[in-house]
């Protein structure tokens, strides 16, 4: 599906070289709640066992629409059919792709899939409360700040707060 | 266990598969079943796509009958209700209204769904008139959709949305 | 055992499954739990065994008083990612005939002293309901603070309802 400058498409398990890359990247994984590289072969399981976009986990891999260059993937997670909510996520792997507006574009894309497609009524997500950056795109693609957890996640040696930003079906651009 | 006036919803048990059957063989009530099957007491907890419980009479707690929302779609919002009031005894009393009622509203207030659908074969006048009571409209008149007992039937689909339930 | 001043924590037994099947389908006792649909008494009881062995990953516990009387389950869950050193906190005295006797609070506070001091446990967190005022108080009153609101986050008795965040942290417990 597209946005403005991403398109959103089914992952496969040639997204798996470039995944990997991006996950030993100790600058794309700063923010993220990763710990542990993954190999190449585990990512490449993953990719080639796993079905299609679930209502309950739909993923997707992040083109541009420029190049046509993989930059990274969306998805949501713990989609709850009778509370109608998701949790976002979402990593521009791509350094190159940084700061030009992927992330956002990439982020309403999603919201508007699940709005529209879904039918949901709410996507959170998490995000540590030092990643200024992120917080700021979030806030573009209309979330509201809900709160903030303290000493939530464990990483690089502290413990890290983080922000619960909330966006609802009424709230969102068409 | 969503209660009715009258009637419990409850999971199903082991225990339940013997009222089945005696339900099953009276030809009062098969004779208005579209599928049978077996009495599936199911392994998994209920979840969205799949609600099957037992009916008990509240007062008395015995096993009365079947009720359910099958099929359930996530990104549909909507279900199959099916109910079969299996003791002859509970008929024509305002019990099958009870169960209806009470698992509509459980279907919207706890499910979130947004319409509740169900198969009636056509004829069934007791039934028709229960759930066009309750506010569900004839949606589709599928002719000669059914073989049952050595005769076609034909059967309607109804529906009802949020917020038209009575 | 793990004991209060009022009650106490012990592992789940196969005779405890009954109560539970019992209790769990009591809608007005589990009207804060956000449960759905009837239980069975084999969920119950599948509940009961892989409860058996509490453990890191996931601590259940059946909380009686301290004379016998089973009231309910408690839990910390989800530390399945040690690093973080946090876990959500679960409570569920699902006898209503016992409410009102401080077993609640009692039952908290127990919890995450063990949770603190047995599992060494950084942060414990909780979801609750927002309009659910007297068991906010409860938890505020064991040291919990309220952290974020997540808007509209659970659909229930035909609406949306707000879902509340609290947590303590480490040497916060009252």
């Amino acid at each position: 599906m597209n946005g403005d400058l991403v398109t959103l498409r089914p992952m496969d398990p040639g997204d798996a070289a470039a995944q990997h890359r991006w996950f030993q990247d100790p600058d794309v994984t700063r923010y993220t709640g990763f710990r542990y590289p993954p190999s190449l072969t585990a990512i490449e399981t993953r990719l080639r066992g796993a079905e299609d976009s679930t209502f309950a986990n739909p993923r997707f891999a992040i083109d541009r629409r420029d190049t046509g260059e993989t930059i990274g993937y969306v998805a949501l997670r713990d989609v709850t059919p009778e509370s109608r909510a998701g949790e976002l996520d979402i990593v521009i792997g791509e350094r190159s792709a940084w700061n030009l507006g992927f992330g956002t574009d990439a982020t309403r894309t999603i919201c508007r899939y699940a709005f529209r497609t879904l039918g949901l009524h709410r996507v959170h997500l998490w995000v540590f409360t030092e990643n200024a950056a992120a917080i700021r795109a979030y806030e573009k693609a209309g979330f509201v700040r809900e709160g903030v957890a303290r000493d939530r996640w464990f990483k690089h040696g502290r413990w890290h707060d983080c922000l619960l930003m909330g966006l609802l079906a009424d709230e969102a651009a068409p | 266990m969503i209660r009715g006036e009258k009637v419990t919803l409850r999971a199903r048990r082991p225990d339940d598969v013997e009222h089945a059957k005696r339900w099953y063989a009276d030809p009062e009530t098969a004779r208005w079943l579209i599928d049978v099957g077996t009495y599936d007491v199911p392994a998994e907890p209920m979840a969205y796509g799949d609600v099957r419980l037992t009916v008990d009479d509240t007062e008395t707690g015995t096993p009365i009958g079947t009720a359910g929302l099958s099929g359930g779609s996530p990104e549909h919002r909507h279900a199959m209700l099916f109910v079969v009031i299996g003791d002859g005894a509970y008929r024509g009393r305002g019990y099958g209204t009870d169960v209806v009622r009470t698992l509509c509203r459980f279907a919207f207030d706890d499910m979130n769904l947004a319409k509740v659908e169900l198969e009636v074969i056509a004829g069934h006048e007791a039934a028709l008139h229960l759930y066009e009571g309750l506010g569900f409209h004839r949606e589709v008149h599928r002719r000669r959709a059914l073989w049952i007992d050595g005769a076609w039937r034909d059967e309607y689909l109804m529906g009802l949305l949020a917020g038209e339930l009575r | 055992m793990v004991p209060g001043a009022l009650v106490r924590l012990r592992a789940p037994e196969p005779a405890d499954a009954e109560s539970f099947y019992e209790w769990f389908n009591d809608t007005e006792a589990t009207a804060g739990l956000g449960v759905r649909y009837p239980v069975s008494r084999r969920t119950e009881r599948e509940w009961v065994e892989r409860g058996a062995v509490p453990s890191y990953a996931g601590a259940h516990f059946a909380v009686e008083t301290l004379d016998g009387t089973l009231l309910g389950t408690c839990g910390l869950y989800g530390t399945n990612a040690p690093e973080n050193r946090s876990a959500e906190l679960g409570v569920a005295l699902v006898d209503r005939t016992q409410w009102g006797k401080g077993y609640g609070t009692d039952t908290v506070r127990t919890l995450c002293r063990f949770g603190f001091e047995e599992m060494n446990l950084h942060r414990i967190e909780l979801l609750v309901f927002a309009h659910h005022a007297y068991a906010i108080k409860a938890y505020e009153r064991a040291g919990f603070v309220r952290e974020a609101v997540a808007r509209q986050a659970h659909w229930g008795d035909g609406r949306y309802y707000d879902d509340v965040y609290m947590s303590l942290l480490e040497g916060e417990l009252r």
